[in-house]
């Protein structure tokens, strides 16, 4: 465990530094502060990476054995295939009707549609597996 | 796949998740094993067939799966 602590400090200094170098490259004015400033601001989010990536990371000889990851895998393939119908259907419409849509409503669309459709069918599968 | 792990574990006297601990997955997982709804991967049958002391073919029965 802690070899793995080690390794999620490690992976945050990183990505902490790297933040702060990019920042003090690009930076036209006081690239001191700015590569200190982004590195304070990234420091939290490189750590929670580091943790994500070496500490909260499942044992590997367990991966895949559970009933959830199943359920997961099928929903998350069946929302693939709803998001290529819907962007079908509505791109036809669309078309049609000569619409002009922001990239942005387009875009927030298409997550709407992989988050319902994902949720419902790993609802789905779990009240299939568990019920009666 | 059709399976004998809930009987075997209401003979060993486990509850469910006292056997999802044994094998290190969750209740449900369990839950869908028992109720036929999910085949365990070959690395989870053999602890299941580790921990009931009894050869996988002795617990999974082939028959009735998908051909």
């Amino acid at each position: 465990m802690l070899a793995r602590w080690s390794w999620a400090v490690l992976i945050g200094l990183g990505i902490t530094g790297a933040v702060a170098l990019l920042a003090w490259t690009l930076s036209p004015e006081h690239p001191g502060t700015s590569a200190v400033v982004f590195a304070a601001t990234a420091l939290p989010f490189g750590v929670l990476v580091g943790w994500v990536v070496a500490v909260a990371r499942p044992p590997a000889s367990t991966t895949g054995d559970s009933a959830e990851s199943a359920w997961l895998g099928t929903a998350l393939s069946g929302a693939a295939t709803d998001v290529v119908v819907a962007a079908g259907l509505a791109l036809a419409v669309v078309s049609v009707a000569g619409l002009d849509l922001p990239a942005q409503l387009v875009l927030l669309g298409v997550l709407l549609v992989v988050l319902a459709s994902a949720t419902t069918r790993y609802a789905l599968a779990r009240a299939r597996a568990v019920g009666a | 796949m059709r399976n004998s792990v809930r009987a075997r574990r209401l003979a060993a006297g486990w509850s469910q998740a006292r056997l999802a601990e044994l094998l290190g997955v969750t209740r449900l997982t369990v839950i869908s094993i028992e109720k036929e709804r999910f085949d365990p991967s070959l690395p989870l049958a053999f602890r299941i067939s580790s921990v009931f002391d009894a050869p996988i073919e002795e617990i999974f029965d082939p028959e009735g799966a998908a051909p």
